[in-house]
């Protein structure tokens, strides 16, 4: 029993689903009906529009009823179904659900009667179900009382099975059958929107045809009064002619409803955006089918659309494949353009010529009355233009005139102004090939990158014009090349912004820049220059990696950063050759960049308590390649000291501190003893030593083989201080003469106060005898050597170390030493 | 057969007239009446008409193309495209209006303006509605003077009796026809010249 409550809720399902379709779309069933008759076809029929009917009553959407019994099929797959269909709907519905299933299977047997796929058991039970009088709960009762057993049910599960599935094959097929359809016939409506779309389009010409008539013949009028003409002309413009039957607001509308409608048509054909210049004043007033033919042996050639535009008529060729889609052919200007009636002769019919040198083409209307329009339309929009043009000339003429005084006794000038009028075209002529196509020129310049090209057009035209009077047209073109100079500009500063590759080194630049000078941009190039460099030293200087010795590094640097420096120097000195105001902004920007370059040499040097040594040798380098650079007349050497002298003021001082807490250490562990160097060797290195600090006279304080008549102190003292010196006599610049002086003052004293205070402590004789051999060497030997290599590397005398060896002084400073012991 | 038609057409000769002259001289007149032998009294300002019509030119079949232009056409450069478009002329004035013979000139000029690569244009001088001889203003001794000082044919006609006017069309048809024949013969010459030097520049190319 549980197997035969499972069987039915299938090919209910199958019923709900045509149900459904039937309700859900109306058009799909009116096709279905279509469809080969069967023999319950009628009743059926009847049957499914009867339960459409009665869904309808039942809820108003149609739909839902359907879907709330799916979902309760599902649910109670289990349960009754006779139950489960009792929930949403009244029995007269489900009967007729039934029933529509029946059809559904009816047709599906058809299908199936000619694959052969189902036997006559199937067709059997399908008659079953297509009884008008079939009851699904009575067949199950039927079946499940009639089968002997698990495997008959299952069999006719199966049969059963196989028909619901193909009676979803059949819907399945008509249902796509009928959605070919339903795309054909939306195919269809498309196409007639399309012409629709056209036969407003039509309207419109006609409506703008008539507009123009009305213009053109208030013209004409005015032509009799040129002056009320101009007058008239100008309130035109405004639109609020009172002569014209339209308001403002209506001639507006329609300027911009021609305006939309040219837009539309000629974003139908192909090329022809570019060459043609969306001026404002442009409309279209007429266009339509037309077939070529050749003008001598009057052979059809093609089949074009043309477009006849307020100044131009526009031929454009049919594009296979593409319906309503053109490729531009040809475009011609109306002054100029002779149309030729052609007469009807056999086998000409309906044709015109049109004449445009060295061209000639004919072409033939669908028929007399079309042709007709045509010629008529082409004259009348050719007379229009004529006279807009008139006026125009007139218009532009006549603040011209104006200026030369009437008064003017000058019977020359007279004649000029008799002679005026018409040669204002002649004077500038712009129709020159070349001039013509400038600004596309222009463009193809830019785009191809050829800057050079470009203002070499711009120079040429400059060139040209120079000198001529400013008339309207020559306005005109200086506004579009404006905007190309424009474009250029923008080209050529994106060329140098710093976001660009940096590669190349500053020549790469030149280009640019040369260019942008020739355009008379030499400040904003000089500006761009100089940020383009910036960010390559900036980017270069980072690139460096930093590895390996400082002094390696700062080598680096430097090579790398003067190089830059003098590179973009020379490159500055042949761009901006011409330019002598350009050069301070180059000093400025030297300034700036040598300030980013001793912002990375002192982070390196001094911030990582690099030895003194090692510093003045880095200062060292970076001045030496900073004087290369006053080579070519640029001296930075100022600059690199006013940024460096805060930063060896602090190295100097440091190393101060650090040679006497060192004195002062060795100073407190003072034994007043002979220096053992324990070997010969040993000994002839520390006089090598002496001898290349200066101490001359070291030799006298040696003893035999590793002996030295000194105290161990002394000598250190003596090997650190004048390292100290020889260093910062390396970095030596006048602006650090006081702090050098001070301490070196101050680290003399230190020693010098040691062995005074010494001296007056000691009381053993022998140990005095020794300190006082000591002080001896500190002041006749040290301090004249000190003083010495320091007048050397100033250049001048030092009053403060002579006074250090001045007794009184010591003697003055002496009860002060006594605390100087640690 | 349509084949072959169209064969024929295509390969038959044309050439092509231009009706030239002062408004209301007759111009179309004479077209019509040469194209459909008929007169057409009333008269109606033309536009640019083109006709095209087969005839037996001294025993070969040829086609005639004649662009009746407008008198009154404005625009100079119109006209420019009207005459660029022809290989020979009729210059048509009417016999009782002395002020379209005058015209005629002018006319002229602009035609050789137009056409001033060519030597040699095809161009009779045509004094139309000699029927009227009671209203003459222009004398035949005058025009004829004129036509020989341009080194061209004067003739009289009458489009409404018919006089002169297939000879019109028929002399001026064999004046086009012997330059044509006669620039061919250039041509050719000349085609073979060049040939010869363009084979040669070749050979140095190679």
């Amino acid at each position: 029993m549980r197997n035969t409550s499972h069987i039915p809720p299938q090919p209910s399902a199958h019923a709900h689903h045509l149900t459904r379709c039937i309700v859900g779309s109306p058009p799909l069933w009116r096709i279905c009906t279509a469809q080969p008759p069967i023999p319950s076809r009628r009743r059926g029929g009847n049957a499914i529009l009867s339960a459409r009917a009665l869904s309808n009553r039942l809820c108003p959407s149609g739909v839902t009823p359907c879907c709330a019994y799916a979902l309760n099929v599902k649910r109670a797959r289990l349960l009754s179904r006779r139950d489960a269909c009792a929930v949403v709907a009244p029995d007269g519905w489900w009967r007729a659900a039934g029933e529509a299933m029946a059809l559904a299977l009816g047709e599906s047997g058809l299908a199936a009667g000619g694959g052969g796929t189902s036997g006559p058991g199937a067709s059997r039970l399908r008659r079953q179900l297509e009884l008008g009088s079939f009851a699904a709960g009575e067949y199950v009762k039927q079946l499940s009382q009639q089968s002997d057993g698990d495997r008959d049910l299952q069999e006719h599960r199966q049969r059963i099975q196989a028909l619901s599935e193909e009676t979803a094959q059949s819907l399945k097929r008509n249902v796509y059958q009928n959605y070919r359809q339903f795309i054909e016939t939306a195919r269809e409506i498309s196409y007639l929107e399309s012409e629709m779309y056209q036969l407003s389009h039509i309207l419109t010409e006609q409506k703008g045809i008539m507009e123009a008539v009305t213009q053109a013949l208030l013209l004409q009028a005015d032509r009799d009064d040129p002056a009320l003409g101009v007058r008239r002309a100008a309130t035109d413009s405004h639109g609020n002619n009172p002569f014209l039957p339209l308001s403002a607001k209506e001639v507006a509308a329609s300027e911009e409803g021609r305006q939309r409608t040219l837009t539309t048509l000629l974003e139908k054909v192909e090329g022809c955006r570019d060459l043609l210049p969306e001026s404002p004043g442009k409309y279209l007033v007429y266009n339509g089918d037309l077939v070529e033919y050749d003008a001598d042996h009057m052979a059809q050639v093609q089949r074009v659309h043309a477009f006849l535009m307020n100044d131009c008529l526009l031929v454009a060729t049919w594009l296979p494949n593409r319906r309503g889609a053109y490729r531009y052919d040809a475009l011609y200007p109306l002054d100029g353009l002779a149309v030729v009636n052609v007469k009807d002769n056999p086998p000409m019919k309906d044709m015109f010529k049109l004449l445009m040198f060295p061209e000639s083409r004919i072409f033939q209307a669908e028929n007399a009355k079309i042709k007709k329009e045509w010629l008529e339309v082409l004259e009348e929009t050719k007379r229009s233009r004529a006279l807009s043009e008139k006026l125009r000339l007139e218009q532009e003429a006549l603040p011209r005139a104006a200026p030369p005084s009437p008064e003017s006794s000058n019977p020359f000038e007279k004649d000029e102004d008799e002679v005026e009028p018409p040669p204002e075209q002649e004077k500038v002529d712009l129709s020159l090939e070349w001039i013509q196509e400038l600004p596309e020129d222009l463009d193809v310049c830019i785009a191809q990158r050829d800057f050079e090209g470009a203002v070499d057009l711009l120079d040429k035209l400059n060139e040209y014009l120079a000198g001529k009077p400013v008339s309207q047209p020559v306005r005109e073109l200086r506004t579009k090349v404006d905007e190309r100079v424009r474009q250029l500009t923008d080209v050529l500063v994106f060329e140098l912004s710093p976001d660009r590759s940096l590669r190349g080194g500053p020549r790469a630049t030149r280009r640019a820049v040369s260019q942008l000078i020739r355009l008379g941009q030499s400040t904003k190039a000089c500006e761009l220059f100089l940020k383009n460099r910036a960010a390559a030293v900036h980017t270069a200087i980072r690139q460096l990696r930093i590895e390996g010795a400082t002094l390696l590094y700062i080598h680096k640097l430097c090579h790398v950063f003067f190089t830059s420096l003098l590179e973009t120097a020379r490159e500055f000195e042949t761009d901006f050759a011409g330019n002598s105001g350009c050069y301070s902004a180059f000093v400025v920007w030297a300034r700036s960049a040598m300030k980013m370059f001793v912002d990375a040499f002192s982070k390196q040097v001094f911030d990582s308590k690099e030895s003194l040594s090692t510093a003045a040798e880095c200062v060292k380098v970076a001045k030496e390649h900073c004087k290369q650079l006053s080579e070519i007349g640029l001296d930075l050497t100022f600059i690199i000291h006013t940024l460096l002298v805060k930063d060896i003021k602090g190295a100097l001082q440091s190393y101060k501190d650090i040679i006497i807490e060192a004195t002062k250490h060795r100073n407190s562990e003072e034994m007043w003893r002979k220096m053992n160097l324990m070997t010969p060797e040993a000994l002839g290195k520390l006089r090598e030593e002496m001898r290349s600090c200066g101490v001359c006279s070291f030799d006298q304080y040696t003893g035999d083989d590793c002996w030295v008549n000194l105290s161990y102190t002394v000598v250190a003292f003596t090997k650190q201080t004048m390292a100290f010196l020889e260093e910062a006599l390396k970095l030596y610049f006048p602006e650090l003469h006081m702090v050098l002086l001070e301490s070196l003052v101050e680290i003399i004293l230190v020693a010098v106060q040691h062995v005074d205070y010494s001296l007056r402590c000691e009381q053993g004789p022998e140990k005095k005898a020794f300190i006082r051999q000591n002080a001896s060497f500190l002041y006749e030997t040290v301090l004249p050597v000190i003083e010495k290599r320091f007048e050397e590397g100033v250049g001048k005398p030092a009053k403060q170390l002579q006074d250090l060896r001045n007794p009184s002084r010591l003697m003055r400073v002496n009860p002060e030493s006594t605390t100087s012991v640690v | 057969m349509a084949a072959s038609k169209n064969k024929n057409q295509s390969s038959l000769a044309l050439h092509k007239v231009i009706m030239v002259g002062s408004g209301g001289v007759g111009k179309s007149a004479l077209t019509l009446q040469f194209m459909y032998d008929e007169f057409v009294e009333d008269y109606e300002p033309t536009k640019a008409d083109s006709y095209r019509k087969k005839v037996v030119l001294d025993g070969e079949e040829v086609q005639i193309d004649i662009l009746d232009t407008a008198g009154q056409e404005d625009y100079a450069a119109i006209r420019d495209n009207y005459f660029r478009s022809g290989e020979g002329f009729l210059l048509v004035f009417s016999i009782t209006e002395h002020e379209s013979f005058t015209a005629t000139a002018e006319f002229r000029e602009q035609i050789l303006r137009v056409k001033a690569e060519e030597d040699k244009i095809p161009l009779l001088v045509v004094g139309n509605k000699s029927d009227l001889e009671e209203r003459r203003q222009v004398p035949v001794e005058e025009a004829r003077t004129k036509a020989e000082e341009w080194g061209v044919q004067y003739v009289e006609t009458s489009a409404k009796t018919r006089a002169n006017v297939d000879k019109v069309f028929f002399d001026l048809m064999r004046e086009i026809r012997a330059k044509k024949m006669s620039e061919n013969k250039d041509k050719n010459g000349k085609k073979s010249g060049k040939n010869k030097k363009s084979f040669k520049e070749r050979c140095c190319l190679l």
